[in-house]
């Protein structure tokens, strides 16, 4: 078959290749690229359907349902049910994130250095080599005035009053038009998703990506990994076959933080490592409603557009605008009757902002026939629910000294709105999780990267302790969590891996 | 899992509560809330459709021990209903506050997600409304 994207539905799966990447989203996108460019012969295979951005609507149920690994309803679960959205699609969740982009702090990359022994694999130079081919490919920058919406500026100015560092959000996209959209995919192919861009790349350099090709176990000769095995989803003369691809060089699974550790689970790869699908971390966040006497609109604009990133080191916290969809917007408002419907009036008046937390809390993620086929429990700590509070407080009164009338808490206890003289009211915020609306958008760690195979599932270079042939290249090997959004570290250090690997 | 008629006739009903005709200019007025759940709930995974299943029943039966009154929710007031509803978003149980917040996102999915209603917001490219022209200049 020729290079490009194939529906494995329609066509059937190649056979064999030079190298198999399981997943096509950050870490999977960047892999086939790099690989593909050094001339081997790459083969994608993608769990999800293509889709171009003609077939995309504007209606979140739909999307979510189209877009997203089981509607959108896949959930981690503690005391509460914390939603853990994931793209199932060709772009996997770079198709539908909001193109922030960020280099892994400094201080997060000396952590891993010094106590998960990468000092040898994670190399600064060779990441900031990394970085810097993704933000010229990517056409990172600064997120343009012509996008920036009245939410942007109200966070730019509560920052400022408020003393903490903010700036225009960095993105991966080229002549966005601001249609508030991306988390319905992008309508206008301007945000750079691995499928518009690095998959699209990879397969200018002869990959070939299939999508609806569900890759089901891991196939060894000896401990070498060899291929995989899967069935074929979606709709044609060849859904529900099972196939068999062979890899002559290496298997990558980029198959996210859920999958990627159940995959290895279930093909009994790992079974006696004590990290295999433990460590499991986010960024658990949350939003704050300001109302303004000026429109906001806040459906329109760049997605994500403006961040006050100075409470990082101190409380753990960063604070983004967020733009969201009338129907998302409005479910999250308080009340029924005349009071809801006196809030729904006011629905273009309010900016949102999220409070993203690095939280300590770690978890663990297993096979399940249920939900799904993959449980997640996490549960967030007292301690998260401290800064969490805190962080909210002070995007509250960011949203005061921008000139907000009033702010809308949305946590269990608190008044359904609050002005600027009951800050204190977040003091007494629940300190756990059935009392807020988070959800978690950036996963970490379920196979770590580390020196010790006991307590690592990867090694520094990304391969499988013990599993010639065999790497992981996702966000699940990052050690800890990193408190900046992870798209950019995931590319960068999967491209670092399979330079690598191309070179082996 | 399917909608019964009769719970598509609930949904429909505790939605045009949460999301009354009229509200938005009147842009939700014509849609049928009922059926579009009833749609949403047929393509939602089991484990989420149930708590909507679950959500409308204890809804509907809860005039039985929230009012005390042997009546369904069809059957009450519109302010009884919403009091309902709004004492049910405040519980101090987690999982009914989870229903309630479930139930009011498909009533907002169902009947704000139409072009009526991005036109009267001036959201997307439906047309831009002066208040998107005015938050631009
Ligand atoms: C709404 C939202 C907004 C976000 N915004 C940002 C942002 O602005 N900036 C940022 O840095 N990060 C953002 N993120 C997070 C970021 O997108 C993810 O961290 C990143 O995409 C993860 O990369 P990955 O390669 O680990 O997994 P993914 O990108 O999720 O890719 C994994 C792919 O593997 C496929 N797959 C899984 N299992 C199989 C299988 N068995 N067989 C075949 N294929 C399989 C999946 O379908 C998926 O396509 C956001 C996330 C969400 C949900």
């Amino acid at each position: 078959m020729s290079a490009g994207f194939h529906d494995a539905a329609e066509n059937g799966i190649a056979v064999d290749a030079d190298v198999i990447i399981v997943g096509s989203g950050a870490g999977g996108g960047a892999a086939a690229r790099t690989l593909a460019d050094a001339g081997l012969s790459v083969l994608v295979l993608e769990e999800g359907p293509y889709l171009p951005s003609a077939s995309l609507g504007y209606k979140t149920f739909d999307s979510l349902h189209a877009l997203m690994r089981n509607g959108g309803q896949q959930a981690a679960f503690g005391k509460a049910a914390v939603p853990v959205v994931q793209a199932c699609v060709v772009g996997g969740t770079t198709f539908v994130n909001s193109a922030i982009i960020w280099r892994l702090p400094e201080k997060v990359l000396a952590k891993w250095h010094a106590e998960h022994g990468l000092a040898d694999g994670f190399r600064a130079n060779e990441l900031d080599d990394a970085y810097a081919l993704i933000e010229k490919d990517m056409f990172v920058r600064p997120v343009t005035d012509s996008v920036a919406t009245g939410s942007d500026r109200k966070l730019a100015l509560g920052a400022e009053r408020a003393g903490i560092e903010h700036r225009a959000i960095h993105r991966n996209e080229k002549d966005c038009k601001g249609s508030g959209r991306c988390l319905h995919g992008c309508h206008n192919d301007a945000k750079q998703s691995t499928t518009i861009n690095y998959l699209r790349r990879a397969t200018e350099s002869g990959a070939q990506v299939f999508s609806h090709a569900r890759v089901e176990r891991i196939l060894r000769e000896g401990s070498k990994a060899v291929g995989v095995t899967g069935t074929i989803r979606g709709k044609g003369p060849q859904a529900g076959k099972p196939f068999r691809a062979h890899a002559k060089r290496a298997v990558i699974i980029a198959a996210s933080v859920i999958q990627s550790p159940n995959l290895l689970r279930r093909s009994r790869i790992g079974l006696d490592n004590s990290a295999l699908g433990n460590h499991f971390m986010a960024h658990p966040g949350t939003s704050l409603v300001g109302l303004y006497s000026e429109p906001m609109n806040p459906w329109s604009g760049a997605s994500q557009g403006y961040e006050a990133y100075g409470l990082r080191d101190t409380l753990g916290v960063k604070i983004e605008t967020i733009n969201v969809p009338p129907e998302v917007a409005a479910s999250r408002l308080p009340g029924f009757g005349e009071k809801y419907l006196s809030m729904l009036d006011r629905l273009p008046y309010m900016a949102i902002w999220s409070v993203a937390l690095k939280s300590e809390a770690e978890g663990n993620v297993r096979p399940s026939w249920l939900l799904g086929g993959d449980i997640i429990r996490y549960e967030m700590t007292s301690g998260d629910f401290e800064r969490m509070r805190q962080g909210l407080k002070r995007a509250a009164e960011m949203h005061f000294l921008a000139g907000a009338t009033a702010v809308l808490p949305g946590v269990h206890g608190l008044p359904g709105t609050i002005t600027a003289d009951q800050l204190s009211v977040f003091d007494s915020a629940p300190l756990d999780g059935t009392g807020y609306g988070i959800i978690a958008t950036h996963l970490f760690g379920t196979c770590r990267a580390g020196t010790d195979p006991k307590h690592s599932v990867v090694d520094a270079h990304l391969q499988v302790h013990g599993t010639p042939n065999l790497y992981v290249m996702d966000a699940s090997v990052f050690p800890t969590n990193t408190g900046v959004n992870p798209q950019h570290s995931i590319m960068a250090i999967s491209t670092m891996a399979s330079r690598r690997l191309a070179s082996a | 899992m399917k909608f019964s008629r009769t719970e598509q006739r609930r949904a429909d009903c505790i939605s045009r509560v949460i999301l009354p005709k009229g509200a938005l200019g009147g842009t939700t007025d014509d849609c049928d809330l009922g059926a579009e759940i009833g749609r949403q709930f047929s393509l939602t995974p089991w484990w989420s459709a149930i708590i909507t299943r679950i959500g409308i029943f204890v809804v509907w039966y809860s005039p039985l021990f929230l009012l005390r009154k042997l009546r369904t929710f069809g059957g009450i007031a519109v302010a009884d209903q919403q009091s309902i509803l709004e004492r049910l978003a405040h519980s101090p149980n987690y999982w009914v506050r989870e229903m309630s917040m479930i139930l009011k996102m498909n009533a907002c999915n169902a009947g704000m997600s139409g072009e009526a209603v991005m036109r009267y917001l001036g959201a997307y490219d439906f047309g831009q409304s002066v208040q998107l022209k005015r938050s631009r200049s």
